[in-house]
């Protein structure tokens, strides 16, 4: 289990538990990741319709970024000042698999718009910027390795050209084998 | 402030494999959008900018083994290779970084007609990189930015962020994708493509062309020796909207706010813009979000445009693709037509660009937009070399 | 009629990913659109209704503008769909 050493808050979503500054907040064990996320946003008491359209892998940021920063996480900071930087290996996988099966047979040719805009990685940070009305700087990576301690720099990179004051940084993914999510609030 | 020198750069693309061919046949007023009907691609005739596949067949002959890449490899492998020639860098030093730009990557890979020849994997992007890194014997991962529509401006962002930062001397930003019908079918169910020519900022306006190609921009923190007029990558930002997810802020003020970022960051007024390359994809929504932007930036006066209608809507090449055209609008002291347009439709008096014209130009501002609601700006200066 | 009311209302919640509507929540008269509208659609949904209108119908519609008109309601949405198969 790999442990973080760092002084920024943090919150860990993987093996259908919720991690939040090294405590486990949640957790629902051997439970299928669809019926998990249901019930995490049951659990945080979450009011928010727009959930229930999301994809896995945004559905998988939003907990992560909502158990993070909770309703106020981000006040006191304007719009415009906060930073996001995200990252993933498999981009959206899961999601342009399915958007590829409705268009394997052409006698059945139905492609889903509401599939579709998920076929994007960033989409997880428009989710959270709608939320959380974040107007700043933000990128997504995609890779085969999670480096974190490069998502970390180049967000205090941020902070310090004064590109944001506070940057929400992490890595989330999602496939059918395994799903893992963290996001720091670096300050 | 560190200064960031653009040393070399290319462009392949429906109007050609280097940027040379590129900016002749704008110059000309000459489109590469064109009614291709493959049903391998989509069902029915598509108005689509694209790679000519017998041209990149015998170009890919120069490349060691091409029948290892895939289709958009061998563009990104080509395009970088053309840059890499126009310049000394060292492509093998710790020095140097790849950055790419993409929003599918190797989506055809996905395609039932397409499994098997190569391993699944490589349809990740981190795969496609370490292809392209390995190619070259560069000895750092690259960055790969996948940020919608805006990943282009956004990769030239991050270079920026890391040249100031001294990290890197040299950093090689390459952008690409490629029509698949993975992404054809996924803009026609959102009813965003034209079955014509685009038309941005036009009355008539009703979608998109897709357009495929890779633009590479090197650049670097070392002053280049060997060109009498250089060109500076000033300032980026970007910003999101935080409106919806797919469809942009209906007020502006999402860009607005990466456009005056940018401006800060560059030390720059919006007076000192001489030329404005913008998005303009030709959707109603898009065109009219910048129309919006740019009376707030007070910059509706500026001469502008969009190239759209020459090759496109390349989404990750766009960024890319599109600064190298601006770079050479600088360079060339002219203004290219915004082909496509012919009466404005869009609520704010702009100065879309007519006729192809010369013009004394010393800096100006790129921007795009994307899914997810995201912004980006970035803008280039010329100067002399003493 | 009512009978397509229903079964639309059905298929609108499955198609829409609706969580926690069930099909007597919905006002068969009530503009589907409405900014403060219960169901809170948006221009996704718009789209993914003229998905739903070419693949349980057969009828293709070309672009927002001209499903505005059919979307308004339920009802209105019904009585296109009739117009249509007669």
């Amino acid at each position: 289990m790999q442990t973080f050493a760092t002084t920024y808050p943090y919150c860990e979503i993987k093996d259908e538990k919720i991690i939040l500054n090294g405590n486990i907040i949640f957790q629902e064990e051997d439970a299928a990741f669809a019926k998990f996320i249901k019930s995490a946003y049951s659990h945080l008491n979450l009011d928010y319709p727009k959930f229930h359209k999301m994809d896995r892998l945004c559905k998988l940021a939003f907990i992560a970024a909502y158990t993070l920063l909770g309703e106020n996480g981000l006040k006191g900071y304007a719009p415009d000042e906060i930073g996001v930087v995200m990252a993933n290996t498999h981009s959206t996988l899961h999601t342009d698999t399915k958007h590829e099966e409705s268009i394997q047979d052409r006698n059945n040719y139905y492609p889903s718009p509401a599939v579709f805009v998920y076929t994007l990685p960033n989409i997880m940070v428009g989710e959270i910027c709608i939320k959380y009305n974040i107007k700043g700087e933000s990128v997504f990576f995609v890779s085969n390795h999670f480096d974190k301690n490069l998502l970390l720099e180049y967000s205090q990179d941020m902070l310090q050209d004064g590109s944001a004051k506070v940057c929400l940084t992490g890595w989330v993914d999602y496939t059918e084998n395994g799903y893992y999510a963290v996001l720091f609030l670096v300050k | 402030m560190t200064k960031i020198y653009i040393i070399a750069d290319n462009i392949i693309s429906s109007l050609g494999f280097d940027t040379q061919q590129n900016i002749e046949k704008i110059a000309a007023m000459k489109t590469g959008v064109s009614c291709h009907f493959d049903t391998q691609i989509y069902p029915t005739p598509v108005w689509i900018s694209k790679v000519d596949n017998q041209d990149l067949s015998t170009a890919s002959k120069q490349l060691c083994q091409p029948q290892k890449y895939t289709r958009l490899e061998q563009l990104f492998l080509l395009s970088i290779t053309d840059a890499l020639q126009q310049s000394s860098i060292d492509i093998v030093s710790k020095e140097t970084l790849i950055i790419l730009a993409s929003t599918k990557g190797n989506i055809d890979l996905l395609e039932f007609k397409n499994q098997d020849k190569f391993p699944s994997e490589r349809v990740n992007l981190g795969s496609m990189a370490k292809e392209i890194q390995d190619y070259f014997q560069n000895p750092n991962t690259p960055l790969v930015v996948c940020n919608a529509c805006i990943s282009g401006v956004l990769a030239l962002d991050v270079a920026k962020r890391l040249l100031r930062k001294g990290k890197y001397k040299n950093i090689i930003v390459a952008g690409g994708d490629i029509v698949s019908e993975f992404t054809l079918s996924g803009f026609q169910c959102f009813k965003a493509m034209s079955d014509a020519p685009c038309k941005p900022y036009d009355k008539n306006r009703v979608g998109i062309n897709l357009g495929e190609g890779v633009g590479t921009i090197i650049l670097s923190t070392e002053k280049p020796s060997n060109q009498a007029t250089i060109i500076t990558l000033e300032g980026g930002a970007s910003s999101n909207d935080a409106n919806h997810i797919s469809g942009p802020s209906r007020t502006g003020d999402g860009l607005l706010i990466a456009i005056e970022k940018a401006m800060k960051d560059a030390n720059c007024t919006s007076e000192e813009l001489d030329y404005l390359s913008m998005h303009g994809t030709a959707t109603p929504f898009n065109d009219e979000m910048e129309a919006k932007a740019l009376v707030l930036a007070d910059l509706q006066t500026v001469p502008m445009n969009s190239y759209k209608g020459y090759i496109g809507h390349t989404l990750g090449a766009a960024g890319v693709i599109e600064s190298v055209i601006a770079i050479h609008s600088l360079r060339n002291n002219t203004l290219y037509c915004s082909l496509g347009f012919e009466e404005l439709g869009v609520p704010e008096q702009l100065n879309i660009i007519t006729k192809t014209s010369p013009a004394i130009l010393q800096k100006c501002l790129k921007t795009a937009s994307g899914f997810g609601g995201c912004n980006g700006a970035v803008i280039f200066a010329k100067q002399e070399n003493n | 009629m009512t009978e397509l009311i229903q079964k639309l209302k059905v298929q609108i919640i499955k198609q829409l990913n609706l969580e926690d509507v069930e099909p007597d929540d919905i006002n068969a008269d009530a503009p589907l659109f409405d900014a403060d509208g219960e169901l809170g659609l948006d221009s996704i949904d718009a789209l993914e209704l003229i998905v739903l209108l070419d693949k349980e119908y057969g009828i293709k519609i070309k672009n927002q503008d001209e499903g505005k008109q059919i979307f308004h309601s339920l009802k209105t949405m019904a009585e296109f769909i009739l117009k249509q198969q007669s």
